[in-house]
């Protein structure tokens, strides 16, 4: 069972999934979704912190980058995503374990799809050196 | 404002080892500006490093702390408690930030973990220049407002050189010839007959061949005051 962070834009939960609703587990992965105002509240940092603790990868779901009600936000997002793939290829844990995907709709099903591919990349990767680090 | 590089992650676990603490102490001025070595990235060094000691599986506990700036005494002193307490400080600060920590924690050894590399400022998102050699003798009013020790790759006082072309130095494409930037400048200003004028050969002695430097104030200084 892979263990995933899920960042996401308000806009982008789906309705039933909100906050304290949160699904524990999709497609059999276990997930820990946290909702953020807006993909430009997640800093860099917040994406290195998890894989101190051994999670296997981070899913960042946002707002199309022309639709984004911020304006700059899921620009940010994006590049601050790439900072963190970087850091922790640096480290040596890969350069695809954090995924941003810039979507317009909130549908779970653009949540299981994206885990999927994800979990594949991740997977490849080999499970995290870090896991058993006190996840939590 | 100075600008600076972090180090790489395994160069400064390198410095660490043996520790079994280490505090990454930031600073919140000049390399947190240009992205190097303030808080946020403070926070970045010190989970890069947790996460690549965990996986050589080495038990070292990371602290975290960033100061107003680390170039005063007054700032430095405020994190006593927490230098002491660690076997090494890695200084996200500038080469005078961890000189600083240096001199005050005389018994505490203060590892650089970015490299200091130029003054200059922020160009555009992600892009760094130099601007300032401090070179201790400014002809900026004679240069159109525009260095040629630090914008020229020679340095060269009376310019441009055989190697200018089509605006670019011939040390790279990528970089604007210094001189054709003073020219350019110097015609806007309607000021090129400034040209025809021979800058003299400067006196390096105000830069780095002259030795550590000093600026006094005489006026400023208390005699009667011990200096700490």
């Amino acid at each position: 069972m892979s263990h995933i962070y899920v960042f996401a834009c308000q806009h982008r939960i789906p309705r039933d999934w909100r906050p304290p609703f949160s699904p524990e587990e999709i497609n059999g992965h276990k997930v820990r979704l946290i909702q953020l105002p807006c993909s430009a509240k997640l800093s860099t940092v917040h994406m290195l912190r998890p894989f101190e603790q051994g999670i296997d990868g981070i899913l960042v779901m946002a707002c199309s980058e022309d639709t984004c009600r911020s304006l700059e936000g899921s620009r940010r997002a994006r590049m601050r995503v790439r900072e963190a793939n970087s850091v922790l290829e640096e480290v040596g844990l890969g350069d695809c374990r954090v995924m941003l995907k810039q979507r317009n709709g909130s549908e779970p099903a653009m949540y299981r799809d994206a885990l999927e591919e994800l979990v594949a990349q991740t997977q490849a990767l080999g499970a995290s050196p870090t896991r058993g680090n006190n996840v939590t | 404002m100075i600008i600076a590089e972090r180090k790489p992650v395994a160069e400064i676990l390198n410095m660490i080892e043996g520790a079994s603490t280490v505090l990454v102490a930031g600073c919140a001025t000049c390399v947190a500006d240009c992205m190097a070595g303030g808080e946020r990235e403070v926070g970045i060094l010190a989970s890069a490093m947790r996460i690549a000691l965990v996986r050589e599986g080495k038990a070292v506990e990371i602290i975290e702390v960033t100061v107003e700036r680390q170039c005063e005494r007054e700032f430095i002193e405020r994190i006593r408690e927490l230098v002491e307490k660690v076997d090494v400080v890695i200084s996200t600060a500038c080469g005078i930030g961890v000189q600083a920590m240096a001199e005050r924690y005389r018994n505490k050894p203060i590892y650089p973990g970015v490299n200091t590399t130029f003054l200059g400022l922020r160009e555009e998102e992600g892009l760094w220049t130099e601007r300032c050699a401090a070179c201790g003798d400014c002809t900026l009013h004679l240069t159109g407002g525009i260095c040629p020790v630090a914008r020229c790759s020679k340095s060269l006082l009376n310019g441009p050189c055989g190697g200018s072309r089509e605006g670019k130095c011939e040390v790279s494409e990528e970089i604007a010839c210094g001189w054709q930037l003073i020219i350019d400048r110097l015609i806007e200003l309607g000021q090129l007959d400034r040209l025809e004028a021979n800058i003299p050969p400067k006196n390096w002695a105000t830069s780095r061949d002259g030795g550590p430097r000093k600026v006094i104030k005489k006026e400023l200084r208390d005699e009667k005051r011990k200096q700490s």
